[in-house]
C-alpha cells in the first residue's frame, strides 16, 4: 500500500498501530478466534447474519464471519437527482460502496477510499447488478453501502512469520497473496451480507447472492522440499479458508465467488494464485466447485437470515393484534 | 467531449442476433478465437528498466514504462537484498482518462495480483499511459500486452555491494552486465490477461467495444506460459463488467460452470501462442537493439 | 496463429509512401477530372510552382495570380509589393475549381452544410428537441416539429407528443437525417420530414472520418450482395457516419413510381407508428454476412486511405467477392483488407 499523506485535521494515531493489552483472564478462544483447528476443510466458519439493525434505511443487515464484522445499508430506490447532467436511466442506476472502518484492522485505514476499497466495491457491483430486477426501478438509484468494523488483517504479504522471539528470521515460506486473500473472504462477506440488506429493502431481485471462498493448497506431505510447481495430484481444498499464517504453507490459489443458487449461475468470479492447466480447466473446476459449495452454505444462512426477519415482523404485527393471538404465542417464546 | 453513448436497441439487438448463431458471425468477421493484429515495440524510453508500446486498431495506443527502485523493506527495517524467494511488487497506475468505463483495472488487476517475481529488493512501478482511447475504455488486453512486452524487456543493473542487511545497496552502472528480469528460455515467462466474452453459447476473444456491450458475461483470464512445450499457468480469473444490451428478461445473469469452463478453456487454447508471439518480437528488437 | 504480432514500422517518407498515388486525395487529378499539371497554360504557372494537389501549409503563398477567387482555407493577404494574394489557412492540398482555389485538409471536423445527408446518434432528450451527435464541432439539434410525427406528418405537435418524446427517439438512437438550417455559429438543426429519414434498424453502424467519405449526388445507395445476401442499404452520412443495413422497402418508394418526389399529402396517410419502432426484421445469417462484409470493405478501404464513394465501394465488394474470401475467414487473415483494396484500384483503372 502506497503511504498516505498525513492527515492534519485530525490528531491521528500512530499509523501502525498499537498493541492491545492482552489479559490472560479473557478467554482465549475469543482472542484468536481463526480456523479452529477442529473445523474440517469443507466446513465454513460460522455465520452470525442479522437484518434490519439500521432504522434509517430503507434496508440494512449486520454480517460476522469470525474477526469480520460488517454492516450493510440500502438506500433506495429513490430518484435521479434532476440536473442537466445526469442521464436519462431506464433501469434503476446500482452504485456500491465499500469502506474500511479506520480501525478495522492492525493499519489505520483513512478516511478517504484507497484503491483497495474502490476494487472491492466494483467486485460487489458486479455481483449484485445481474441479480437485481433494475427495469421494474427506472429513474431511480438503489445505494449499497458497506461499512467495515473489523477485519482480518490482511496485513503485510511478506511479513509472514517474521518475528519470532524478538527478532527477525527468515520466514518458512512467502504468502504472497494473502492480503488478496483477505480481501476475497471480505469481499464474500459483503456480497452474503448486501444481498440480504437488498431482500430486507424489498427490492425485486431474480435470485439472492451469496458469496463463497475457497482455497487449494498442496497436501502437506508433499510440502517439504519439493517445488510446487511439479506437484501432482496431491490438492487439498478448504473452503472459507483463515487468513492467520498457516503452517502448512500458503495456498496455490484462492476463488471468490458470487453465486445465485437458485438459478445456478455465478455473477462474480475472482481466482487468483496458479493452477495447472495440462489438464485443462480440470484444477479450476474443483476450485469453483467447492467455492460453489461454500457459497451454498452460507445462502442456508442468508436464506434464513432473510425470513427470520419477516417471522420477526409477522410476530410482532400478530401479538400486537389481540384477535390474532392464538397458539403461536407458545412457539414465540420458545 | 460527450460521454460514450450507449448503442440504440436496433444495434443491439442485431449485433446479438449475429453473435448468437452458429457460426457466429462478428462485425469484423474474425473468427471467435481471432485477435485483432497488435503493433508492439519495446525498450525505447531510456529513463526506464524496461518498456513498450502497443497499438490495438480499435482498442487505442498504449505506453507502458518500467522503473525498479530499491525499497526500503516494510516488515524488516532495512532494503535487503534476498537472493531466492522474494518477490518484485508490481504497482500499476493507469494514467490518462478512459479509467472509468467498463472493463478498466481488470486486465492490470489480474496482473498485479500475479506479477511478482524472484529478484530481491526491487520494487517496480508500472506505469502504462494511455495514449489514445478513442472508444470508451482500455482494453484489458492492451494494458495487459504493454506491461508484458515492458517486463520482458526489463533489466536490472547488476549488485556490486556485499548482501548484508542495514546497507544501502550499491549497483554497477555498466548496463552491458545489467540482468533481465526475466532470463531468457526461462519459465514462468510474464503473463498475459486476455479479454474473453460470451453471448448465448458462443465465446469469443478480443471483442470489441460493440461486442463487450452486446455480451451477457465477461471474463479476463490471465494466463501465464509455463514451460517450454507451451503449457500455460492459470494465475487469475476476473470478471469483466458487460453492456447486457442484447439479451431479453429472464435471460442469463450470471455465469453458468459450464460456460466458465468453455471460455477458460478457449483462453488456455490460446494465451500459449499469444505470449509466444509476444516474446518472439520482443527477443528480435533487443537482438536488434 | 490467432494474433498477429507486428514489429514497428520504421516512418516512410512521403516519397516512397505511395507510387500509386492512390492516397486520400488524388495528388494527380485535378477536382473537375483532368490531369492538370505539365499542359497547363502559363497562367497556373504564375502560382508560382504551385498548383493542383500540391501540398501547401497554414501561411503559405498560394498564388498571388489576381484572376483566382479564395475559397475554403485560404484567406487574402497583401505581399511586400503591395498586391493582393491568396494564402493558404490549412495543411492541405490545393484543389481548383474553375477559377475558385480551396485548400482541403487531410483531416478535418465535419462541418455541415444545409442539404447534407447525416447518420447520427441521439445525445440528449430536451422538452421539445434532441440534440444530436453529427461528429462536428457543435451537436446538432432536432426539433420535435421537424420529425413526422405519427399518424399524419402536417398534424400540429401537442403537449402529448412532447411528454412521449422518448418514444420517438430515446439517448442511443440513430438516424438519418438532413441538415437543415445552420444557425450562426455553425450548428445544424436536422430535419427528418420525409420518409427517407428517421430512425436506422436492421443493420451495423461504422465511422470513418468525415474527410474519406466523398460527396455524390446520392449518399443512401442499395447494393445487391452475391451469396444469396439479398439487397443491402448504405447510408453514408456526410459526416463520416455510416448505416448498412438490409435493404427494406421503404413507405416513399412503396407509394408509388415517382418515389423521388414523395408529396406531402402523401406522407400524411402512410406516416405510421412503425417508423420509430426498435424492433428489427428478420434478417438471414446469409444478409448478415454481406452486411459484415461491406462493413470490412469500407475498414479496409479507410485503411488505404481510398475516398469512399459508390464506385469504390461496388469495386471493393466485388474484390472481396473474387478474393474468395467466403465464409468468415476475411478476419483471419490480417493482410486480406490491403488485397482486395488492391484489386479494386485495379479494377478502377481498367475501366
Amino acid at each position: 500500500m502506497a503511504s498516505r499523506a498525513p492527515d492534519r485535521r485530525r490528531n491521528n494515531p500512530p499509523s501502525h498501530g498499537t498493541t492491545p493489552p492482552v489479559f490472560l483472564s479473557t478467554s482465549a478462544g475469543d482472542i484468536n478466534p481463526v480456523q479452529a483447528p477442529s473445523r474440517p476443510p469443507d466446513e465454513i466458519r460460522k455465520i452470525f447474519l442479522r437484518t434490519g439493525l439500521v432504522s434509517s434505511v430503507t434496508g440494512s443487515s449486520f454480517l460476522e464471519i469470525a474477526p469480520l464484522k460488517l454492516s450493510v445499508s440500502v438506500l433506495g430506490p429513490r430518484p435521479l437527482p434532476r440536473t442537466s447532467t445526469t442521464p436519462f436511466a431506464a433501469q434503476a442506476i446500482l452504485t456500491t460502496e465499500v469502506k474500511f472502518a479506520p480501525f478495522a484492522s492492525t493499519v489505520r485505514r483513512g478516511y478517504v477510499r484507497d484503491s483497495s476499497e474502490r476494487d472491492l466495491g466494483s467486485r460487489l457491483y458486479q455481483a449484485l447488478v445481474g441479480a437485481i430486477r433494475r427495469e421494474l426501478y427506472p429513474k431511480s438509484r438503489i445505494e449499497v453501502v458497506v461499512t467495515i468494523l473489523d477485519s482480518e488483517d490482511e496485513g503485510d504479504e511478506v511479513n509472514t512469520v517474521c518475528i519470532e522471539e524478538g527478532k527477525t528470521v527468515e520466514p518458512r515460506f512467502w504468502d504472497v497473496g494473502r492480503s488478496e486473500r483477505a480481501l476475497g473472504v471480505v469481499l464474500a462477506g459483503c456480497i452474503t451480507a448486501a444481498s440480504a440488506a437488498l431482500a430486507d429493502a424489498g427490492i425485486e431481485m431474480f435470485d439472492l447472492v451469496s458469496g463463497g471462498v475457497a482455497s487449494v493448497f498442496v497436501d502437506g506431505s508433499e510440502v517439504k522440499g519439493k517445488a510446487k510447481e511439479g506437484a501432482g495430484p496431491g490438492r487439498r481444498y478448504v473452503r472459507d479458508p483463515s487468513i492467520a499464517p498457516l503452517d502448512e504453507g500458503a495456498p496455490l490459489a484462492t476463488c471468490v465467488l458470487g453465486y445465485m443458487a437458485a438459478r445456478d449461475e455465478i455473477s462474480e468470479l475472482w481466482i487468483s494464485g496458479r493452477l495447472g492447466t495440462k489438464s485443462g480447466t480440470a484444477e479450476m473446476d474443483e476450485l469453483v466447485d467447492e467455492a460453489v459449495a461454500a457459497a451454498r452454505s452460507s445462502r442456508g444462512v442468508l436464506n434464513e437470515a432473510a425470513k427470520e426477519r419477516i417471522q420477526f415482523i409477522v410476530d410482532k404485527a400478530q401479538s400486537a393484534d389481540p384477535s390474532a393471538v392464538g397458539g403461536k404465542d407458545t412457539e414465540m417464546t420458545g | 467531449m460527450p460521454p460514450p453513448t450507449p448503442l440504440s436497441p436496433p444495434e443491439l439487438s442485431y449485433l446479438y442476433t449475429s453473435l448468437t448463431l452458429s457460426p457466429p458471425i462478428r462485425p469484423d468477421l474474425r473468427a471467435p478465437s481471432q485477435f485483432r493484429p497488435i503493433v508492439a515495440e519495446c525498450s525505447f524510453l531510456p529513463h526506464c528498466n524496461g518498456s513498450a508500446r502497443i497499438c490495438m486498431a480499435e482498442a487505442g495506443e498504449c505506453i507502458v514504462g518500467i522503473k525498479a527502485e530499491v525499497e526500503k523493506d516494510r516488515t524488516t527495517k532495512y532494503a535487503t537484498i534476498i537472493e531466492r524467494d522474494k518477490w518484485i511488487e508490481v504497482t500499476v497506475e493507469v494514467a490518462g482518462g478512459g479509467a472509468s468505463g467498463p472493463g478498466s483495472g481488470v486486465g492490470v488487476g489480474g496482473i498485479s495480483g500475479a506479477e511478482r517475481r524472484a529478484v530481491g529488493g526491487w520494487s517496480s512501478d508500472i506505469g502504462p499511459v494511455l495514449l489514445l482511447t478513442p472508444t470508451s475504455h482500455p482494453s484489458p488486453l492492451l494494458l495487459s500486452a504493454a506491461a508484458n512486452v515492458a517486463l520482458d524487456s526489463t533489466f536490472l543493473p547488476k549488485l556490486t555491494s556485499p548482501h548484508e542487511v542495514d546497507d544501502i545497496p550499491a549497483f554497477s552502472d555498466d548496463w552491458a552486465i545489467s540482468t533481465p528480469l526475466y532470463e531468457p528460455a526461462t519459465f514462468p515467462r510474464p503473463p498475459i490477461s486476455l479479454p474473453i466474452v460470451a453471448v448465448g453459447d458462443n465465446v469469443f476473444l478480443d471483442p470489441s467495444v460493440a461486442e463487450v456491450a452486446a455480451a451477457e458475461v465477461g471474463l479476463v483470464v490471465t494466463l501465464t506460459l509455463a514451460d517450454s512445450e507451451g503449457n500455460c499457468d492459470l494465475v487469475g480469473v476476473r470478471g469483466m463488467e458487460v453492456g447486457r444490451g442484447g439479451g431479453k428478461e429472464g435471460e442469463r445473469k450470471g455465469t453458468s460452470r459450464k460456460l466458465l469452463r468453455q471460455m477458460v478453456d478457449a483462453c488456455i487454447r490460446e494465451a500459449g501462442d499469444v505470449i509466444k508471439g509476444l516474446g518472439e518480437s520482443t527477443r528480435q528488437q533487443m537482438f536488434r537493439a | 496463429m490467432p494474433i498477429q504480432i507486428i514489429a514497428p514500422a520504421p516512418f516512410r517518407d512521403a516519397g516512397d509512401s505511395d507510387e500509386e498515388g492512390e492516397g486520400g486525395v488524388r495528388l494527380d487529378i485535378d477536382n473537375d477530372g483532368d490531369i492538370a499539371m505539365e499542359g497547363d497554360s502559363q497562367s497556373h504557372r504564375k502560382t508560382q510552382g504551385r498548383h493542383a494537389g500540391q501540398i501547401v501549409t497554414p501561411g503559405e503563398l498560394v498564388t498571388d495570380d489576381s484572376q483566382w477567387m479564395r475559397g475554403h482555407g485560404t484567406y487574402l493577404s497583401t505581399s511586400d509589393d503591395g498586391a493582393q494574394c491568396i494564402v493558404s489557412s490549412l495543411a492541405g492540398t490545393i484543389f481548383k475549381t474553375n477559377k475558385l482555389l480551396s485548400i482541403h485538409a487531410l483531416r478535418f471536423r465535419y462541418v455541415p452544410e444545409i442539404g447534407d445527408l447525416v447518420v447520427g446518434r441521439i445525445l440528449e432528450v430536451q422538452t421539445k428537441r434532441w440534440r444530436v451527435d453529427i461528429a462536428a464541432p457543435h451537436s446538432a439539434t432536432l426539433l420535435l416539429s421537424s420529425i413526422n410525427l405519427p399518424g399524419g406528418i402536417l398534424r400540429k405537435r401537442t403537449s402529448t407528443d412532447e411528454l412521449q418524446i422518448r418514444t420517438f427517439f430515446s439517448e442511443g438512437d440513430l438516424l438519418v437525417a438532413e441538415v437543415q438550417t445552420l444557425n450562426s455559429d455553425g450548428q445544424a438543426s436536422l430535419h427528418t420530414r420525409s420518409l427517407k429519414y428517421g430512425k436506422l434498424r436492421n443493420g451495423v453502424f461504422l465511422t470513418v472520418d468525415a474527410g474519406m467519405i466523398r460527396r455524390m449526388k446520392s449518399h443512401v445507395l442499395t447494393m445487391p450482395t452475391s451469396n444469396g445476401g439479398g439487397d443491402v442499404d448504405i447510408y453514408l452520412g456526410v459526416n463520416g457516419y455510416i448505416w448498412i443495413a438490409k435493404h427494406t422497402v421503404s413507405l416513399a418508394e412503396g407509394a408509388g413510381s415517382d418515389a423521388k418526389s414523395v408529396s406531402i399529402t402523401r406522407l400524411e396517410e402512410e406516416a405510421s407508428e412503425a417508423i420509430y419502432s426498435n424492433a428489427n426484421e428478420e434478417i438471414s445469417p446469409e444478409t448478415r454476412a454481406e452486411i459484415a462484409r461491406i462493413g470490412c470493405v469500407v475498414r479496409a478501404l479507410v485503411k488505404a486511405n481510398v475516398k469512399i464513394d459508390e464506385e469504390m465501394l461496388n469495386l471493393g465488394y466485388e474484390a472481396a467477392l473474387e478474393e474468395s474470401l467466403v465464409g468468415f475467414d476475411w478476419g483471419t487473415d490480417t493482410d486480406a483488407g490491403k488485397r482486395v483494396v488492391d484489386l479494386a484500384l485495379a479494377m478502377r483503372r481498367r475501366e
